[in-house]
């Protein structure tokens, strides 16, 4: 990613509201929203975050929760959720996000790992897909293959738990459309997660100018860390440092200003050429975020839309809990 | 508190985690796609392929398909099938399962084995390719398109077959698998049996 250009002037706060078609109070909701432009360089891997997101289309409260569901009997879900779709749940309270595909009434259906804590204030939105993002007919500009053949086109790798899925656009007769480089099935609706990050091989000769539009997220965020590395998107467009993002109260930091200790934190270089690394220093007089290579400050250093992290402290999978700038509450 | 977030988020979510994700896949669309075919010609249906580190000093006595597995080190889980998980014939698509390219001891040339069996061992047809090097640093993420132009065989060759890998009809190059032991292995072998019959003759 060369650069990351948010149009602060586009957020307007307050000015972008929705209402999901439902008859319960609790589905009204407001909130700000915008545009940021992201640049895929040419030529290079470039690793991306969606940090705006789908209008919420209802809100409220769980009532209760057992291990794969969780129930909110003032709503329909039925009613209010397209079938077919995929939603994230959030959990305020936590910043916990659920995938849910699927659900009967007032129930939410299919989730894995729920607790008892999940049953509380909540807020659910559509995933954007490659269409949302990239569009149905590509107009993005990701070079494409007149062949059908993934290696001729851009490709964008979204991370599926074991893995990639792989995506290309194709405008081969039959075979036309974003398609799965492992099953040349339609991947139009493929569904992304924000808090996964994106990676998009752009094969092309020039850089192309990606626009995500969409609503800005007030609350805070997991982002869930395995023990390698791991392709995070950082939830919010604006404003967001190493040092306010809140993750230094979940990596694992040194306290010996030694980064083989802790915690790495990859911000993908303007260019894509590479990345910087960041790591947590307790130790006095080094302590904060530090390069990990100048041991500079870098408390200021604006997050990306797309980051990693690699796990070099316990060994453990943890949440990287990310929590919006102070002045999100206004918004 | 950690452990239990993860917990509600990881089993539900898509994460990954990759000191290097590598792909390695053959399936490059109706039109380029270059299919993997046993030594009559037909495509490879059922078949096992893999990724990783290969012993080239042992190719010259191969002589089964255990010897073959024997001389060959998986990179990080990274397996697949031939032909059963796409809608082209002789088609495989796999990746490696992320590990940290720090820790695997993995470095070189990355060698790809095909077999037509469902594992190595069992495998009467292979074939070997030389298909690129693993990387130098991490994190990476990489996809690597074998064909003829990509790779290096050292077992089974490039040829070019009548071969329909969708509903467009080509004529496209193909990976045909070679028996195990190779024809110059055996050939080799051959000769050292006869040059010990000789000796004996003496």
């Amino acid at each position: 990613m060369k650069a990351t250009t948010l149009k602060k002037a586009a957020l307007v706060a307050g000015s972008l509201s929705f209402l999901a078609g439902s008859a319960f109070s609790q589905s009204a909701v407001s909130g700000a929203g915008g545009y940021e432009t992201l640049t895929i360089n040419a030529g290079k891997f470039n690793v991306l975050g969606l940090r705006l997101h789908e209008p919420q289309v209802v809100s409220g409260t769980f009532d209760a929760n057992t291990g794969d569901s969780l129930t909110d009997n003032d709503v329909n879900f039925t009613d209010v959720l397209t079938a077919g779709k995929r939603y994230l749940v959030e959990i305020a309270d936590s910043g916990t996000v659920i995938e849910v595909d699927a659900w009967s009434g007032s129930d939410l259906t299919g989730l894995a790992g729920v607790e008892a804590a999940d049953a509380s204030d909540y807020t659910i939105r559509a995933a954007k897909t490659i269409g949302d993002v990239f569009g149905a007919d590509n107009s993005a500009g990701l070079t494409s293959s007149a062949n059908a053949d993934p290696s001729e086109a851009s490709v964008i790798y979204v991370p599926n738990g074991s893995g990639f899925t792989q995506v290309f656009y194709s405008t081969l007769a039959g075979f036309s459309g974003w398609l799965d480089a492992g099953t040349f099935a339609d991947a139009t609706d493929l569904p992304l997660n924000y808090v996964d990050g994106l990676i998009v091989n752009e094969k092309g000769a020039n850089d192309i100018s990606l626009v995500v539009t969409g609503m800005v997220k007030t609350t805070s965020t997991n982002l869930p860390v395995s023990d390698a590395f791991t392709y995070l998107g950082t939830a919010y467009p604006v404003g967001a440092t190493l040092g306010n993002s809140g993750l230094a109260d979940s990596v694992s930091a040194s306290a010996n200003a030694d980064p083989s200790e802790a915690d790495t934190v990859y911000l993908p270089k303007a260019d894509a050429s590479g990345y910087d690394q960041y790591f947590f220093s307790t130790l006095a007089g080094f302590d904060g975020w530090l390069n990990s290579a100048t041991f500079a400050a870098a408390g200021d250093v604006e997050l990306t839309s797309g980051i990693i992290i690699s796990q070099n402290g316990t060994g453990a999978a943890f949440n990287a809990t990310v929590t919006p700038p102070a002045f999100y509450a206004d918004l | 508190m950690k452990l239990k977030h993860v917990v509600a988020t990881l089993a539900a979510m898509s994460v990954s985690a990759f000191g290097a994700s590598i792909t390695v896949t053959n399936n490059q669309g109706p039109v380029n796609t270059q299919s993997v075919v046993d030594n009559s010609g037909a495509a490879v249906e059922g078949g096992f392929a893999a990724i990783g580190t290969f012993d080239v000093a042992q190719l010259a006595t191969l002589s089964s398909g255990a010897d073959l597995d024997a001389a060959f080190s998986v990179f990080d889980g990274a397996t697949g099938t031939v032909g059963t998980q796409t809608i082209f014939s002789g088609v495989y698509n796999f990746s490696n399962n992320g590990a940290d390219i720090t820790t695997t001891g993995f470095s070189g040339p990355i060698h790809l084995v095909i077999g037509n069996g469902a594992d190595l061992a069992s495998s009467t047809e292979a074939a070997i390719l030389e298909i690129g090097s693993f990387p130098t640093s991490e994190p990476a993420v990489s996809t690597i398109f074998v064909n003829n132009a990509t790779a290096t065989p050292f077992l089974g060759d490039f040829d070019t077959f009548t071969l329909q890998p969708a509903t467009i009809p080509r004529q496209n190059p193909a990976l045909r698998l070679a028996a195990i032991p190779e024809p110059s292995s055996s050939l080799l072998i051959g000769l050292a049996g006869l040059s010990l019959l000789i000796r004996r003759r003496r």
